[in-house]
C-alpha cells in the first residue's frame, strides 16, 4: 500500500517595526529610496568603541505585537550576539535575543476554508537588521562578477521575529497565517507589512510524516519574497520530500533558497560552522525590563483585532463571510463602515458601498479611508437620500465620484453632476421611458409578450431608464410609468 | 571541555583567522589556561544567583525615537578598502552562498 504523507510547516516572520529610528542608534529608517549609506553612524557602522542604546519605541511595538498574538510578555529578557561573517553584518555579529526573547507561548487564528485555526506562536523576539548587498551590475548581470556592493542604510533597522509552532498542514494554511499576521501588524500600526519592500520576510520549515512512522528532516526555504513565492516554494518541496521519502531515500535537514524564476529550490552550499553562531549575552546591553506600565499602556492601546471585527460583521451584523472578510481586511476601511453606520446609515447599504465604491476609490488613489475629501458621515447622508428615494443608486455614485474627484459636499457635488433629486417627472420621466422602450425593441417585445417570466429583461430596461435620467427619480415612480408604457403598447398591438 | 587543537582550529575558522600550526599549539596553551581560570570562579557558590545578574543590576536604559543624521556616509566610504560610487565594494557573494540573513 502506498505511504500517505503529513505535511508540517513552521513559519518565521520577519516584521520591520515602524519606528523613526534604528534598533540600536539614532539614524533615521526611512531607508527606501535613499542614497545609499546615507543613514549610517559610527554605531550601525559597526566602528570600534560604540556602544549601542536601545530605542524604548521598538520594545514598545514588540510587546504591542506579542500581545495582540496573546503571548506572554517576559518582564526580563535579554539580547545576545550571534555571530557570524558576512559582509552584510558590520560587527560582525547581530544583536538578537536568544533564550530570553521579550514574549513566548502566544497564537493566532486563521481562517481556512471557512474554518478557524489556531496557530501557535512561540516566540517574539526583537533584532537588529543587516544591511543590504547588491549582487548585479549595472546591465544586470551576475556572472562575472568578483565584486558585490553593500548598502548599510538597513543595518540596523529594528526587526520583530515571530516564530510560529509547526502547526500549518498545507501551503494554503501558511498563505493565511502570513496574510492574517501582515493584516495584524498593519491594525496595529507596528509596520507597513510590505513584503515586495521587505518589511515582512518569510523563512520557512517544512517536513513530512509518513505514515510508516518516518519522519523527513525539516528543510529551511530561504528567499521567499512574496506569498506566492512562499506557496510555490512549499508545493515544490512537497512533490521533492515525497518523492524522496517514497523511493526510500533520506531527506537532509538543510536550508534551501528558492529560485523563483526556475520555480525551484536549491540546496544551500553545505557551511557547516555557518550555523555555529556561538551566541552569548550582549556584554553592552544590561537586561531589557519590561514594567507593568509599559505593558498596560501597550495592552490598552490595542484596537479591536481583525479576526475579532470579522467575526463580529459576521455573526453581528450578518454580513457574508465574504464580505465581512474584505471590510475587516484594513483598518481604516473597517473604521469607515463603522462610522458611517454609527451616523445612522444602514450596516446593508453601508457595507455594500464601502466594499465597492469606497474600497475602489482608496485602491485607485492609494489613499487611506481617513484621507478622504468626506466625511462617513456625509456618505451616510448621501446613502439616506438612496434609501429614502430621491436619489438612484446611479445618481448617487455620480454624486460621489464628484464628491471625491472636488471635494465637494453632496449638494455641490449634485449641482455640479447636474443631477437634482426628484428632478425628472411627469412628461419627461414618460418621454425617456419612451425613448428607451422604443431603442431596445426586442427586450421590450419579449416583456409584452409574456416572454420574461423570471422578470429579468423588465429589470434591464428599468436599469437603462435609471441610466437615461441619470437617477433623478425614485426607481418606484420609473417602475410605475414604465408599467404605464408597457399597458399603452399592449393596448395599441390590441 | 578539554581545549585540543581540533577546538582551537574550528575557533580560528568560525572567526575567519588564518592560524600557522605553531601558533595553534601557543593557542591550545592560552585556552586551557583560560578555561582553567574559569575552573577556579566555578568552585564559587553561585546557588540562587541569577546567571544574567549585573554588577549594577540597572536595567537597559531606553532610547527616544528621536531621529539623528550623522552624514559620515562619505566619509566612512572613503575610509574603506574599496568604494563604487555610493556602495561598499565587497568580495563578490553569491546569494546563495551566505549564510542566514537576519
Amino acid at each position: 500500500m502506498t505511504p500517505s504523507f503529513e505535511t508540517v510547516i513552521g513559519l518565521e516572520v520577519h516584521v520591520q517595526l515602524a519606528t523613526a529610528t534604528k534598533l540600536f542608534c539614532s539614524c533615521p529608517t526611512d531607508y527606501i529610496g535613499s542614497e545609499p549609506n546615507t543613514l549610517v553612524c559610527p554605531v550601525c557602522l559597526g566602528l570600534p568603541g560604540t556602544l549601542p542604546s536601545l530605542n524604548g519605541r521598538s520594545v514598545e511595538l514588540g510587546v504591542k505585537t506579542a500581545l495582540a498574538l496573546g503571548c506572554s510578555i517576559s518582564r526580563t529578557s535579554r539580547f545576545h550576539r550571534k555571530n557570524y561573517f558576512y559582509p552584510d553584518l558590520p560587527k560582525a555579529f547581530q544583536i538578537s535575543q536568544y533564550d530570553l526573547p521579550v514574549a513566548t507561548g502566544g497564537s493566532m487564528p486563521v481562517f481556512v476554508g471557512g474554518e478557524k485555526k489556531f496557530i501557535g506562536i512561540t516566540r517574539l523576539h526583537l533584532e537588529e537588521d543587516a544591511g543590504k548587498l547588491v549582487h548585479g551590475t549595472a546591465d544586470g548581470r551576475l556572472s562575472g562578477r568578483s565584486f558585490s556592493n553593500v548598502d548599510y542604510n538597513r543595518a540596523g533597522i529594528p526587526l520583530a521575529e515571530i516564530v510560529s509552532e509547526p502547526d500549518m498542514r498545507s501551503p494554503e494554511e501558511a498563505r493565511e497565517y502570513v496574510l492574517t499576521l501582515r493584516r495584524l501588524v498593519r491594525y496595529l500600526g507596528v509596520s507597513d507589512g510590505d513584503m515586495e519592500s521587505g518589511s515582512l520576510r518569510v523563512d520557512a520549515n517544512i517536513s513530512q510524516k509518513c505514515s510508516d512512522g518516518r519522519w523527513g528532516g525539516r528543510v529551511e526555504i530561504k528567499n521567499v519574497n512574496s506569498v506566492r513565492a512562499m506557496e510555490r516554494a512549499l508545493d515544490f518541496e512537497i512533490t521533492r520530500q515525497r518523492g524522496i521519502m517514497l523511493s526510500g531515500g533520506t531527506v537532509v535537514q538543510e536550508t534551501r533558497h528558492w529560485d523563483d524564476s526556475a520555480g525551484v529550490t536549491r540546496s544551500s552550499r553545505g557551511k557547516e560552522e555557518a550555523h555555529d553562531y556561538r551566541y552569548f549575552p550582549e556584554p553592552d546591553l544590561p537586561p531589557l525590563i519590561v514594567n507593568d506600565a509599559l505593558v498596560r499602556a501597550m495592552g490598552e492601546s490595542l484596537p479591536e483585532l481583525p479576526w475579532v471585527k470579522r467575526e463580529r460583521f459576521e455573526t453581528e451584523w450578518g454580513l457574508s463571510p465574504e464580505d465581512a472578510a474584505v471590510l475587516s481586511e484594513r483598518l481604516d476601511l473597517a473604521e469607515f463602515l463603522e462610522s458611517t453606520v454609527a451616523s445612522g446609515a444602514g450596516r446593508d447599504i453601508a457595507a455594500n458601498w464601502i466594499k465597492t465604491e469606497i474600497l475602489r476609490i482608496l485602491n485607485e488613489t492609494g489613499l487611506d479611508a481617513g484621507d478622504l475629501p468626506f466625511t462617513p458621515r456625509v456618505l451616510g447622508e448621501l446613502l439616506g437620500e438612496v434609501v429614502k428615494g430621491s436619489l438612484s443608486n446611479t445618481a448617487a455614485r455620480d454624486v460621489l465620484e464628484v464628491m471625491y474627484r472636488k471635494g465637494l459636499g453632496i449638494q455641490d457635488a449634485m449641482k455640479e453632476t447636474g443631477v437634482v433629486p426628484g428632478g425628472v417627472t411627469g412628461d419627461l420621466l414618460a418621454k425617456a421611458v419612451r425613448r428607451v422602450l422604443d431603442a431596445n425593441r426586442e427586450e421590450t417585445g419579449l416583456v409584452l409578450s409574456g416572454a420574461d417570466p423570471s422578470g429579468k429583461k423588465r429589470k434591464y430596461l428599468q436599469g437603462l431608464v435609471m441610466r437615461e435620467i441619470r437617477g433623478q427619480a425614485p426607481v418606484g415612480d420609473v417602475s410605475a410609468v414604465i408599467d404605464e408604457a408597457l399597458r399603452q403598447m399592449r393596448g395599441l398591438d390590441e | 571541555m578539554e581545549i585540543d587543537r581540533k577546538i582551537v582550529e574550528r575557533a580560528a575558522t568560525l572567526s575567519r583567522i588564518e592560524m600557522v600550526p605553531d601558533n595553534v599549539e601557543t593557542m591550545v596553551r592560552f585556552f586551557q589556561d583560560i578555561i582553567g581560570h574559569f575552573r577556579i570562579l566555578e568552585k564559587c557558590d553561585t546557588t540562587g544567583v541569577d546567571p544574567f545578574s549585573t554588577l549594577e543590576d540597572e536595567p537597559c536604559p531606553l532610547r527616544g525615537d528621536g531621529p539623528v543624521r550623522w552624514d559620515i556616509g562619505d566619509e566612512a566610504l572613503d575610509s574603506a578598502p574599496l568604494r563604487e560610487g555610493r556602495f561598499f565594494r565587497v568580495p563578490a557573494i553569491g546569494s546563495e552562498e551566505g549564510p542566514d540573513e537576519a
